[in-house]
């Protein structure tokens, strides 16, 4: 029997799937937890994302940074330099990636958040879908906040 | 026989070779859906009427294609997508096309010098925690 996590991620990778379709965002869906995400920047470099679900919606995904097969994560050298969101930590620095918490990851900027709030933290902006965070971080990319390199 | 150092060093230059292999096939993905997308456009392009414009915006709720008129307004796109694609009203959006936030919202999309065709993304407002 299908997990709520599993089920919630089949109907949110439904739209994530139609706008990287539209757009030509690689995309691999890699297990009913797990999917693989390539994100164009503005210098026209891609970023490549590893996300983890499990436990979603209770828990925010894990957005890993990672290389162009997903076989290698959180390395500087896959990883964009910037502000705001694109923190220099090499996380995702937004309640909606578990990796901000440093109660998860010890990288985390975040160690006054509590992660079962994070739909209801006031700095997750209605970034509540998976679709939300994947065009938030293209947005990103594409902002005067991504510093046109990498952090490695 | 091959020494185990040597043996890295070949492991290492095959991961690297295989990841450049990966980046390709993703850069030649990335062209034939562009040529594709090209052919679509000059589609939907044909049957537009003058001042209008085909928007194709990236939601929080997968993708809303809507035609408006090029004196519309950014905030009255901004509605008509939230409405369509039953977003919370609670949250505030802003549409970006490319590097550009269109700000203020009281602008007409033509004043943003958008013509014909253009992709948009909805998010919501923030830059970072």
């Amino acid at each position: 029997m299908a997990t709520l996590a599993e089920l919630t991620v089949a109907e949110e990778l439904a739209a994530v799937r139609e706008i990287a379709a539209a757009r030509g965002w690689p995309l691999t869906v890699l297990d009913p937890l797990r999917f693989h995400l390539g994100l164009p920047a503005s210098d026209r470099s891609m970023f490549y994302l590893l996300v983890v679900c499990d436990n979603y919606p209770v828990q925010p995904p894990a957005w890993h940074w990672c290389n162009a097969d997903g076989t290698r994560t959180d390395q500087a050298s896959d990883k964009p330099k910037g502000s705001g969101y694109l923190h220099p930590s090499g996380v995702i620095c937004a309640p909606w990636n578990r990796l901000a918490y440093k109660s998860v990851d010890a990288r985390g900027p975040h160690g006054d958040w509590a992660i079962g709030n994070w739909q209801n933290n006031a700095h997750t902006h209605g970034c509540t879908t998976l679709a939300a965070m994947a065009v938030k971080i293209r947005v990103e990319l594409n902002s005067p906040r991504y510093n046109r390199g990498r952090l490695g | 026989m091959t020494n185990p150092d040597e043996l890295t060093r070949i492991e290492g230059q095959l991961d690297d070779a295989l990841a450049g292999l990966k980046t390709a096939e993703g850069l030649e993905a990335e062209a034939e859906h562009e040529a594709e997308k090209a052919l679509h456009e000059l589609h939907d392009l044909e049957n537009l009427k003058p001042h209008e414009i085909l928007l194709e915006i990236a939601t929080p709720k997968g993708l809303f294609t809507g035609i408006f008129r090029d004196d519309t307004t950014v905030a009255t796109v901004i509605e008509t997508a939230v409405e369509k694609k039953d977003l919370s009203r609670k949250d505030t959006f802003e549409l970006v096309h490319g590097e550009t936030v269109l700000q203020p919202v009281n602008r007409t999309l033509e004043s943003f010098g958008l013509k014909r065709k253009a992709d948009l993304e909805l998010v919501a407002t923030g830059t970072g925690a």
